[in-house]
């Protein structure tokens, strides 16, 4: 039992694709576990679909290996054909079968597989009221709605109880509203089914909802990899904090050792972080997230307290986007108090969110 | 018991078998269904041995690559089958440069496909006789061919295609037409803005004019043509359709394959062959490596046997046998009168005069614009 | 942690397969292509004992002035031809596919009957209907006004006529599958921002078209580059030629120059691969123009209003002077002893057709229905196999060979079938005098329209598509027959259409390597036509379009060529 729980159901190692010239994915490495929901992030073109694709088996790897189930399925020597690997995949347009009905899209997998007629049936039925679409069995894709289809393709692919599902972009075409909604079903149903999964978003709080453990990928490698608080806390560097939850980037003007971590110098104002100095590399950044930097009335009990002035304050419903400067010093807040452009706050924020990283 | 009596209907057999190939020797033939052919064969190819028959059937079938006078051949071809239904006619048409350059590719290929071959040039046939690719065959009326019209014993002439001017007779009245029965009437003034000629690279027979004109009266006549701004038309047949329909009223190097099918069909036209007669003639020749090489001979033979060539000659133009009464109805007409004397021709010359013909041609007449 | 190599995937036996068949069509391009380059460094025909190697035949072609003018006009001829048949074709098919206009079902079909009589009879026909003097046209119209002639068509407008009105018709049918094909939602949301129907064709569908567009563009303009028949009847009374009348007449003159005209057939492989280039630069970026994605798409006609009428209209003149006025003169001629103004009871007779229906000429009709219909889809699914496997290859070579693929299209068919035979003469295997041969001529002959029509139909598709299929289990060659081939069956429809219409059409190479067992319907009407019986040939063209058009009509009832579509 131990063993085959050791055994990662996917195991990437130094994956590399060229095309020509072009690194578009650059030596990475990671595993997925059963039941684990893996979610890359990144910017455009920073490899997150060639990763998926190459995964899948429609790229073939320049270098590296993938293992799936303990079982080399693709090196830059041979790549095992998509149809023998027994991967599920969403793809961003659905890529539904404009000629088939719903019915006959998500019974195409099982027909492949030569199940019989009856079989296939009972579970594309099963799968359809998963969905909630059974009564559109007949109809054909263009005649559904966005989020129907997206329900169709997720249904294609999990009526097939794949080893792993691969999500590319899945609910990047819907509205926002919709897409929280669909990021719930979606979740619920990778549960359901009791899939292994690597989901890939550019949005961050689909990745926060759905992650048991995020990737964030740059220029077609790995800039870190973890728990979904562990990146959201701790961003190795700039690139991760900017693309995980909204921080201040400040540079200090120097930082030296003090009791318990590192003491900060922004001039005018000096910030206490719990990490040491040499945390973020030689020439660190720091890093506060924005809900981290509290607005206080009167000036607060504690550490890192400082006054600031409120440049602008944006009402987003339920909380306020602020615009502060203190002594040169500028910084951004997210907080549900209310402020008014002009006033002058207390700001407080706790060492351990006051993050040294690597530019 | 039983095997004494097999062995005695076999040798009675063989006996028969004995006696019949003596008659078909003596007589000169066995199959029955031979005999009408080979009645045939006695009384219009003299001397030609019964085996030849004997062995064209063997073979079955003969191949023609012919040049596109449909109408003559079919004819001609099936009479042939009448006469001889064991060998099998079977025909390859095509324009005179592509049938060359075809037979030529497959002898140099070293697959003969092609029995007999016909040409409209018979300095082609001249080489070729000479090249050795033309089988040497003597057909058995040789003799009823002049030395003009055959190279004997390798192709004999099946036509004179004839050239002269045409009109349309609604369009130019008699007294207009009589200008048209010597070549130097094409020059005449009357005829500006209503005449047309046939553009000389269409080859042939549409070039052989030229070549005559240009050597005979010289570049001056040329230039009278081209002053007369004649419709340049690219082919043959084009030209004799757009001469009955009345688009144009003379046509000056018309040929009569172009011409008599039209004129048969009842088209408002009627031609003079000035003198001196310009007109290859069209000659036909057995391939060396003929696949089908006794019955080729056997159609080689009929072809030139005097129904044979009635045949085809009555569609296909004027005939070089000598003292052949010419079939075509328009030997008839009052007005129909073949050259007597022809304008010397010689391939070398000819084909070397092409260019500075053709160079004449656009320069006098063809002027650009 | 035990480490397999899974057994499968490592030699994939398709791929091989799939470029072993790539590189065996490769040589049989380039073979006959090769031949017609070596012949024309020769002075006599490749393997002719006494021939050797000189430059004269490359030194007339490309530098006589004679040779450099019909070049000229070779060019200016085919681009304008190819821009008019775009505008008017893209019209047609617009108007046919994509709008409210009525009558359109039934126009749908007609509009490909000006395909049905080859240029050849065309240009006769406009003969029969515009010569300056006896044209039927200008007859009529002289007796009504007094004008003595309405529109001549010995003229380079008259040229441009007859080629338009006939690709035209082959650009509808190209341009008609491409707009059945598209993703409305792009027009609709056009439409959503206010832009009319016209503005939405051309700012919108237009782009969407493009690549269609450009490969219609390049097939015309090679086509009408590589078209003798036209030029040499209609250009001559005015002293326009252009390559390929003189590549005719290097073959017409005694002797033949077959090698002078090899190399003037040179000079058009040159011109082809710059129109080549052009419609490279055009479809460049295929997915672009993506059309058929996973999304459901639907499909919409844009409502024509006010302009219903006078689009029926238009099409209505189109049909005029493409299909009616053309097929009376063919009609006509056909029950005429000869064509002629003068109309009288006398010029009118039964023989021409009780000439030809018989029994003799019945082989090739079938002949000509097997290879057209049969060799039709054969080549269909031959350019479809070749795109397929060429979707694998590396982008240089794919490009490599979209280029190669345009030559043989581009060689005058003369040439092509010249070529063909010294490259195949040869041969002991039974290729030359059977009807492979025939086959290969027209493989060759339609290479450059059919692979880029398949390559077009499969980038059409979003290649996400396929791949789910593939991640359902299916192999290559199974996502293939499931949904590639069924998602662009308008496009194999139309195209096995245009083949079976070109085959049947196909004289030029025909007649240099056909049998007495291969005789085609195009064979006996071209040996009638130069035996000098017009209109024995008219009949044959008549009873070869009817034939055409029932066989176009019955398959459309069946398998719903273009009425299917429609209905969609
Ligand atoms: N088939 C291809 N040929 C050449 N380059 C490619 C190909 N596919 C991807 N690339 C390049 O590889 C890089 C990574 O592409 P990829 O699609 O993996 O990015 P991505 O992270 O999925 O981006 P996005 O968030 O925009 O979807 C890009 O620079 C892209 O242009
Ligand atoms: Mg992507």
């Amino acid at each position: 039992m131990q063993e085959i729980h050791a055994t990662p159901v996917l195991d990437v190692r130094s994956l590399t694709k060229a095309f020509g010239a072009t690194k578009a994915v650059d030596d990475i490495s990671f595993s997925v576990h059963a039941g684990e929901i893996l979610v890359i992030v990144g910017g455009s073109g920073c490899g997150k679909t060639t990763t998926l694709r190459c995964i899948a088996g429609l790229e073939e790897p320049t270098g590296g290996e993938i293992h799936l189930d303990g079982v080399l399925i693709a090196s830059a020597q041979h790549s095992m054909a998509p149809e023998r690997r027994g991967i599920g995949m969403v793809f961003q347009s659905y890529a539904l079968w404009p000629h088939k009905t719903i019915f006959e899209n998500v019974a195409y997998g099982l027909e492949r597989r030569g199940l019989k007629t009856q079989e296939i049936r009972s579970r594309v039925d099963e799968a359809l009221t998963q969905v909630g679409l059974q009564e559109f069995a007949q109809r054909f894709p263009s005649s559904l709605s966005g989020g129907q289809q997206q329900r169709v393709a997720l249904a294609r692919s999990a009526v097939l109880r794949p080893k792993l599902l691969l999500l590319d972009e899945p609910l990047s075409n819907l509205d926002a509203k919709l897409r929280e909604h669909m990021r719930d079903e979606l979740q619920e149903m990778i549960r359901l089914f009791d899939m292994t999964a690597i989901h890939i978003t550019h949005d961050q709080e689909e990745a926060m909802a759905l992650a048991d453990r995020i990737i964030c990928m740059r220029n077609g490698r790995i800039e870190q990899i973890g728990a979904p608080r562990d990146v959201y806390r701790s961003p190795v560097n700039r690139y991760v904090a900017d693309f995980i939850g909204s921080s201040n980037i400040l540079e200090p003007l120097g930082i030296e050792a003090a009791q318990g971590g590192s003491l900060i110098d922004f001039g005018s104002v000096k910030l206490r972080s719990t990490q040491a100095p040499d945390a973020g590399g030689a020439k660190p950044s720091i890093a506060v997230r924005v809900e981290a930097v509290e607005l206080h009335a009167s000036a607060p009990e504690g550490e890192n307290v400082f006054a600031a002035t409120v440049t602008k304050a944006t009402y987003l419903g339920g909380n306020s986007l602020y615009r502060l400067e203190a002594n040169g010093l500028r910084l951004t807040a997210r907080a549900s108090d209310d402020y008014t452009c002009g006033e002058t706050v207390h700001l407080r924020i706790a060492p351990g969110d006051v993050r040294l990283i690597a530019p | 018991m039983r095997n004494a009596c097999t062995r005695l209907a076999m040798t009675a057999s063989l006996l028969a078998a004995g006696a019949t190939m003596a008659i078909a020797q003596g007589a000169g033939l066995a199959d029955p269904k031979l005999q009408a052919s080979w009645a045939f064969m006695q009384k219009e190819m003299p001397g030609v041995p019964a085996s030849l028959l004997e062995e064209a059937c063997k073979e079955g079938r003969v191949m023609l690559y012919h040049g596109t006078w449909v109408q003559a051949q079919d004819a001609q071809v099936k009479r042939f089958q009448e006469r001889f239904p064991c060998v099998k006619v079977e025909k390859f048409t095509a324009d005179t440069g592509q049938r060359q350059e075809r037979w030529l590719a497959e002898i140099r290929a070293n697959r003969h496909v092609a029995d007999i071959v016909q040409d409209t040039d018979p300095g082609f046939l001249d080489a070729q006789s000479a090249t050795g690719t033309l089988l040497e065959y003597k057909i058995s009326n040789d003799a009823a061919f002049d030395e003009a019209a055959k190279r004997s014993g390798y192709w004999y002439a099946s036509r004179v295609a004839l050239v002269g001017i045409a009109w349309n007779t609604d369009l130019v009245s008699d007294e207009e037409a009589k200008k048209l029965l010597r070549w130097e009437g094409i020059v005449d003034p009357i005829w500006k803005g209503r005449a047309a000629v046939v553009d000389p690279a269409a080859g042939g027979v549409a070039y052989l004019p030229w070549y005559v004109w240009l050597k005979q009266y010289g570049p001056d006549f040329l230039q009278k043509i081209g002053d007369l701004k004649p419709r340049v038309i690219a082919a043959i047949v084009p030209a004799s359709a757009s001469l009955a329909s009345g688009d144009i009223a003379v046509l000056f190097n018309a040929s009569e394959t172009g011409l008599l099918p039209l004129l048969d069909r009842g088209a408002p036209i009627r031609w003079s062959l000035p003198e001196p007669g310009i007109g290859p003639m069209t000659g036909q020749a057995i391939a060396r490596h003929a696949p089908h090489p006794n019955a080729a001979k056997l159609f080689q033979e009929y072809s030139f046997t005097e129904e044979g060539y009635g045949i085809w000659q009555k569609l296909g133009g004027a005939p070089a046998r000598r003292n052949f009464r010419d079939q075509r109805p328009v030997a008839q007409e009052k007005w129909y009168k073949v050259p007597a004397t022809f304008a010397p021709y010689d391939r070398a010359d000819a084909s070397t005069n092409l260019q500075p013909v053709m160079d004449a041609y656009r320069k006098l007449v063809a002027r650009p614009q | 942690m035990t480490q397999t190599r899974a057994q499968h995937g490592s030699f994939d036996g398709g791929r091989i397969g799939g470029f072993l068949f790539l590189a065996l069509l490769l040589a049989l391009i380039a073979a006959p292509i090769l031949y017609v380059i070596y012949g024309s460094l020769r002075t006599g025909a490749p393997g002719a004992a006494d021939a050797g190697f000189t430059l004269e035949n490359w030194r007339t072609a490309y530098l006589s002035s004679a040779y450099l003018k019909a070049l000229w006009n070779t060019m200016a001829l085919s681009a304008i031809v190819s821009v008019l048949a775009l505008m008017l074709g893209g019209a047609l098919a617009w108007l046919v596919a994509r709008t409210d206009m009525p009558g359109r079902t039934q126009m749908a079909l007609l509009l490909l009957v000006p395909l049905l009589i080859s240029n050849l009879i065309t240009t006769l026909a406009w003969i029969a209907l515009a010569a300056p003097n006896a044209g039927f046209l200008n007859a009529w119209f002289r007796s009504m006004t007094g004008v003595r002639t309405l529109f001549d068509i010995y003229s380079f407008q008259g040229i441009v006529l007859v080629h338009v009105l006939h690709y035209a018709s082959f650009a509808y049918l190209a341009i008609f599958a491409a707009l059945r094909s598209i993703d409305a939602s792009l027009e609709e949301a056009s439409y959503m921002l206010g832009v009319g129907p016209l503005g939405t064709g051309l700012r919108m569908t237009l782009p969407l078209i493009a690549p269609t567009l450009a490969t219609s563009f390049l097939i015309i303009f090679v086509l009408v580059a590589e078209n003798f028949s036209v030029p040499t009847l209609l250009g001559s009374p005015v002293g326009f030629h252009t390559l390929p009348s003189l590549i005719y007449q290097n073959m017409a003159v005694t002797p033949a120059r077959p090698t002078l005209a090899a190399a003037a057939g040179t000079l058009l492989l040159w011109v082809a691969l710059i129109g080549a280039a052009i419609q490279r630069r055009i479809t460049r970026n295929a997915s672009r123009y993506i059309t058929v994605t996973g999304k459901g798409a639907r499909l919409r006609s844009a409502k024509l209003g006010g302009w219903r009428i006078p689009a029926l209209c238009f099409v209505a003149l189109y049909l005029f002077l493409a299909v009616i006025l053309p097929y009376f003169a063919l009609m006509l001629g056909s029950f005429m002893s000869f064509l002629t103004a003068n109309i009288r009871p006398s010029v009118f007779t039964l023989e021409n057709y009780a000439t030809i229906l018989v029994g003799d000429n019945l082989a090739p009709v079938f002949n000509s229905l097997i290879l057209s219909a049969g060799g039709g889809l054969g080549l269909t699914i031959l350019y479809l196999g070749m795109s397929f496997v060429l979707a694998q290859a590396s982008k240089t070579f794919a490009r490599l060979v979209e280029y190669v693929t345009i030559l043989p299209s581009a060689i005058p068919a003369l040439i092509l079938g010249v070529g063909l035979i010294w490259t195949f003469v040869g041969w002991s295997v039974p290729i030359y005098g059977t009807m492979a041969i025939l086959l290969i001529a027209y493989f060759l002959r339609n290479l450059g329209y059919g692979l880029r029509q398949a390559n077009n139909a499969f980038s059409q598709i979003a290649r996400e598509l396929t791949e789910a299929a593939r991640m359902n289990g299916a192999s290559r060659l199974r996502a293939l027959w499931d949904i590639s081939i069924p998602l662009i069956r308008p496009a194999i429809l139309s195209l096995w259409t245009m083949l079976f219409i070109f085959i049947f059409m196909e004289v030029s190479a025909t007649i240099l390597l056909y049998t007495p067992d291969t005789r085609t319907m195009p064979t006996v009407l071209w040996n009638y036509m130069s035996s000098g019986s017009q209109p024995h040939a008219f009949a044959i063209a008549v009873a070869q379009a009817s034939l055409v058009f029932i066989v176009l009509y019955l398959a459309d009832r069946k398998f719903g060529l273009l009425r299917k579509t429609l209905e969609r």
